[in-house]
């Protein structure tokens, strides 16, 4: 008996190590893209797709993920890039920077990944960004910090307007309507608490005075009641969100039921269709600051709306994230069709190029951001995004 | 000799299992498999650590992840803001893990069983609320970007393979130290804790005193692998040392074994290629590995060493040993070798 | 203001009651601590998301059928999980409940989705205000739920022959079978009962807060895991009155401390009562009997 179960446990670490070896190693990218069926006969560019597909922000992840998917399969649809068919290798990182860095590992020694794009928490952009630019592999992220810009960039680039630029853009608009008493919350990761301190700075610059200052934590409270009761009492006269729209659509709901009826105003994380279903009649009202609107009169935009439904239902609109997710795999591809798939070029391709784009005509700057003249206002009206003229 | 007693010996199968691991960076051609590499021999540190506390000493310890993150943030604080040479910021960061140690040791001395484990588990969440609301020190939830590389004499840390065999030294001295702790009158003490910590008080040892260096020990190994960490990834921030890592190395140290000192190694390479093998099913990869943590649970309780290994402490192969040779046994290797995993 | 924050924790208190009595019948019966009962009270949510979607269910009839659900789900977590480690050192169990939480709540992302639903409501809510203080009916239908639900439990423990089994099985499991008690299924009756409070649970909250997702069992299981061990735990009036004061320091601390501190305080609270008075407020079952 003794003999047979070291025999076993021997016996199953050594396939647990061939397994190792023969998984990992050779892993190919397989999934969902709508390839031809003559697919399996010609080589695959595989763009690789970091986003969190479990876990707190999974919804913001299925959108990335989804947006990546519909670029590919229009690619695909026209022919692919000089014949090669675009395939798509969706990983998911749990919002954990230890996977992210895994998993960028994983896509920089694939040989036929050429890209990789996604990265929606901040923290896992960082974790990444060192080893995309050490492996050479061209990157687009969407995570917002301000640290991300001033990092080694060489390969890496970054789509999402940051923090820094979202809590001007605001603040700006706060100064202008007036605000004179304003109430800031702001969760407790890099997001909140980096919006907080330039909105405070801008704010009381402009002359303004911030009453109340309220910090909760992220994926956790879910109860504001005592904190708009803070808000309630300290005489604010407006209220600046700075938070994912789970919580904001919380807020907005309980500032209601406490009988307040404050001006909300946010930048981006607002502006998300999920954030009308979850706050429903309480959205009335709230200010809110994008860079895709679902609305936009533009072709570029209503066919990416209508696409996208089309593809994955009805009740899925595209929101900003799978904006971000459909941009980034076209500018790869872009990138693909001009130069091909060496690293350098394509990085020069990218930084150099201006890009037409769901969220109009863009370029990056020289810490590879990409520039948004202006963030456009917008306010809810009737359970829609209204651009504020 | 037979070929039976030879592949039974520990230490021929020690040897050949060193071996292997001294060869496999050949084997691991791509710059991924070699990474999954250097995580599993940081998981063997964390779960050697856990066993230290957990399977010699019987405590409930779900606060590993945050001496992990202890050991992380101390060597890259030191190496940013102090420039410290790694090889210097290593131990200190060790020690401080330690203290940490001490530090939820000695309120823990109140508590046992379940309380012990949620009393553990409050503290790695204060630390990590702690770490979130540091102020510029630890710079909150934006984290620790570029932390250096360590430097030694033309050895190229770009390189994982270096990484590795590093590591793998760490790692064996480490896996030593655990082994030998119960030869020792201080693990001795530790597993009487473990298996009955009153009539251990009755033959006089001073359980407060050995438990509190139990997570010391616990916490210095970790904070070992957390300093390796941090100037391996060369970022970290708090979200990296979670409440789900200690579920995670506590799953390792189960399923492996605790009680013995391979068997935590061996869930440590169980539990980091499993998600790996499994990264194709994106969608239900954490439902599998949930899955199979509630399985292995139900079918071997044990851990999957601690049903091979028939012994089930170290006391009673060393009392089987002693007994062995005053009988005047003439068995050799194999069965009743004291020096057995 | 004080009376809100009262009232806002009262609110808390309630919710972290249903669930915490569940802790509390568990550990009484089986002595150890079911770290999957939060996930059995995020999928009380579920249900009552899928109820509402249905539409045109009255409330109490969601709320019952949801009890019912919920009550299910915890009786086969017992059984798959939980059954064959009866005798296995605690530490075993522990992980087991671990990796059925884990299961739980992706098993919950990938059936309902992962995003944060709004529930279809079941009733409009109206707003009264009483002074300063403005309560609406939501919290109204809340604390009479809760309250109604404990009464229930209160009666059913002490005045039916099955509460006496249970009261009797989590004395002493191994005399109370050799009185001829099915202890096997007593445990079931255990589990259906405090899951089945913690589906409820689940449902109002869903319907409180508006906003049903598949990773909202950890952070309220831990705060109801917490009132347990402030009142008691293995004790079910202290499982109630420890939720209540939880509910307040809450209240109080998040407004006069900081709001950003929530779950600190709320572990601070659990770590001083475990290293002061682990027995809790009311004396329950002594856990550090409990070898791991």
């Amino acid at each position: 008996m003794k003999r047979r179960r070291t025999i076993v446990s021997l016996m199953l670490s050594l396939s647990l190590l061939a397994a190792l070896l023969s998984g990992c190693g050779g892993n190919q990218a397989d999934d969902s893209a709508a390839t031809p069926a003559d697919a399996d006969s010609t080589e695959f560019l595989v763009i690789g797709v970091d986003c969190p597909m479990t876990g707190g922000n999974a919804g913001f992840g299925e959108q990335l993920s989804l947006g990546a998917q519909m670029a590919a399969d229009e690619v695909n649809a026209a022919g692919g890039i000089n014949g090669k068919m675009v395939k798509l290798d969706i990983q998911d990182d749990k919002s954990d920077p230890k996977e992210a860095a895994t998993i960028a590992t994983k896509f920089v020694a694939d040989e036929s990944v050429v890209a990789s794009v996604g990265y929606y928490n901040s923290s896992c952009c960082l974790a990444a960004l060192p080893i995309i630019n050490e492996g050479k592999l061209v990157s687009i992220f969407t995570g917002s910090n301000p640290d991300i810009s001033e990092q080694n960039k060489t390969y890496g680039f970054r789509t999402e307007p940051s923090d820094n630029q979202q809590a001007v853009y605001a603040a700006d608009w706060m100064v202008e309507d007036g605000c004179q008493k304003v109430a800031i919350l702001y969760e407790t990761s890099d997001y909140g608490m980096g919006q907080e301190k330039i909105i405070t700075q801008i704010l009381t610059d402009a002359g303004a005075e911030i009453v109340c200052s309220e910090a909760y934590v992220i994926n956790e409270t879910r109860d504001f009641t005592n904190i708009l009761t803070k808000v309630k009492n300290s005489g604010a006269d407006s209220l600046f969100l700075a938070g994912t729209y789970t919580e904001g659509a919380l807020i907005v709901k309980q500032q209601k039921s406490l009988g307040m009826d404050l001006p909300c105003y946010s930048s981006s994380s607002m502006f998300e269709i999920p954030f009308l279903e979850a706050a429903g009649a309480a959205a009335e009202g709230v200010k809110v600051q994008g860079v895709l609107v679902p609305d936009d009169p533009s072709e570029v935009v209503q066919t990416f709306q209508k696409n996208y439904r089309a593809k994955f239902g009805e009740d899925k609109t595209a929101g900003t994230f799978s904006g971000h997710g459909y941009a980034a795999v076209m500018m790869v591809c872009d990138a693909i069709k001009a130069v091909g798939t060496d690293p350098d070029k394509m990085a020069e391709y990218i930084a150099s190029t201006t890009f037409e784009t769901v969220y109009g005509t863009v370029n990056f700057n020289e810490t590879h951001d990409l520039i948004f003249d202006s963030l456009t206002r917008l306010v809810v009206q009737d359970g829609k995004f209204v651009v504020v003229e | 000799m037979k070929i039976r007693n030879i592949v039974k010996d520990r230490r021929v199968q020690a040897g050949v299992i060193l071996l292997l691991a001294a060869v496999a960076p050949i084997f691991l051609h791509t710059a991924s498999l070699m990474h999954i590499a250097v995580l599993i021999l940081l998981y063997i540190i964390l779960s050697l650590g856990l066993e230290v506390a957990l399977g010699i000493t019987g405590l409930f310890s779900l606060c590993h992840a945050a001496f992990y993150g202890m050991g992380a943030y101390v060597s890259a604080l030191l190496s940013i803001y102090f420039g410290l040479s790694f090889w210097i910021t290593l131990p200190i960061a060790a020690i401080c893990a330690g203290l940490f140690g001490v530090l939820i040791g000695l309120p823990a001395l109140r508590t046992n069983g379940d309380y012990l484990a949620i009393a553990t588990l409050g503290f790695g969440e204060i630390f990590r609320l702690l770490l979130i609301n540091g102020g510029e020190i630890t710079r909150g939830p934006r984290g620790l970007p570029s932390i250096p590389r360590p430097v030694f004499f033309g050895l190229d840390f770009t390189n994982k393979g270096t990484y590795y065999y590093i590591l793998l030294f760490v790692a064996v001295m480490i896996f030593l130290v655990v082994l030998n702790i119960p030869r020792t009158f201080f693990g001795r003490a530790l597993m009487a804790i473990r298996d009955d910590e009153d009539a251990a008080a009755f033959m006089g040892i001073r359980t407060s005193r050995y438990k509190v260096c139990a997570f010391a020990i616990s916490g210095l190994i970790a904070g070992i692998a957390g300093a390796f960490y941090a100037h391996y990834i060369c970022f970290i921030s708090p979200d990296t040392f979670i409440y789900n890592d200690s579920i995670t190395i506590l799953t390792m140290v189960l399923i492996g074994g605790s009680g013995t000192v391979a068997g935590p190694a061996l869930g440590a390479v169980i539990l980091t290629v499993l998600p790996e093998l499994l990264r194709s099913f994106v969608e239900y990869r954490m439902l599998i590995y949930g899955l199979i943590v509630v399985i292995m649970m139900q079918l071997r309780p044990k851990g999957i060493l601690g049903h091979v290994n028939t012994r089930t402490s170290y006391l009673d192969s060393l009392l089987g040993s002693i007994r062995d040779k005053k009988i005047g046994g003439d068995q050799q290797g194999g069965s009743t070798n004291a020096t057995g995993t | 203001m004080l009376i809100q924050i009262i009232v806002n924790g009262l609110t808390q208190g309630c919710i972290y009651a249903l669930i915490a009595l569940g802790y509390s019948m568990v550990y009484g019966s089986l002595r150890f601590i079911n770290f999957a009962h939060g996930d059995v009270y995020m999928w009380g949510a579920c249900f009552a998301l899928i109820f509402a979607r249905i539409g045109n269910i009255p409330f109490i009839a969601a709320l019952f059928l949801t009890m019912l659900c919920t009550g299910t789900v915890g009786v086969a977590l017992e059984f798959l999980a939980y059954r064959r480690l009866r005798n296995v050192p605690r530490v075993v169990v522990t992980a087991s409940a671990l990796g059925a939480s884990i299961v739980l709540s992706n098993l919950a992302r990938v059936l309902v989705g992962a995003e944060t639903y709004a529930v279809p409501a079941f009733f409009e809510t109206k707003y009264y205000n009483i002074g300063n203080v403005v309560i609406n009916s939501m919290q109204f239908a809340l604390l009479g739920c809760s309250l109604a639900l404990m009464l229930i439990l209160n009666w059913f423990i002490t005045s039916t022959k099955y509460g006496r089994a249970i009261r009797a099985t989590s004395e002493n499991m191994d005399v109370t079978s050799l009185m001829g008690v099915n202890t096997n299924r007593v445990v079931s009756i255990t589990f259906f009962v405090g899951s089945a409070l913690a589906g409820a649970a689940g449902m109002l909250v869903a319907i409180y807060y508006d906003a049903v997702y598949s990773t909202m069992g950890y952070m309220a299981g831990m705060k109801a895991f917490t009132s347990a061990i402030l009142g008691g735990i293995g004790s079910i009036p202290g499982a109630m009155l420890g939720s209540l004061l939880l509910g307040q320091i809450e209240s109080f601390g998040t407004t006069y401390i900081s709001s950003s501190m929530g779950p600190a305080i709320s572990f601070a609270t659990l770590i001083i009562v475990l290293l002061f008075r682990p027995t809790g407020f009311f004396g329950g079952k002594d856990a550090s009997a409990n070898r791991v």
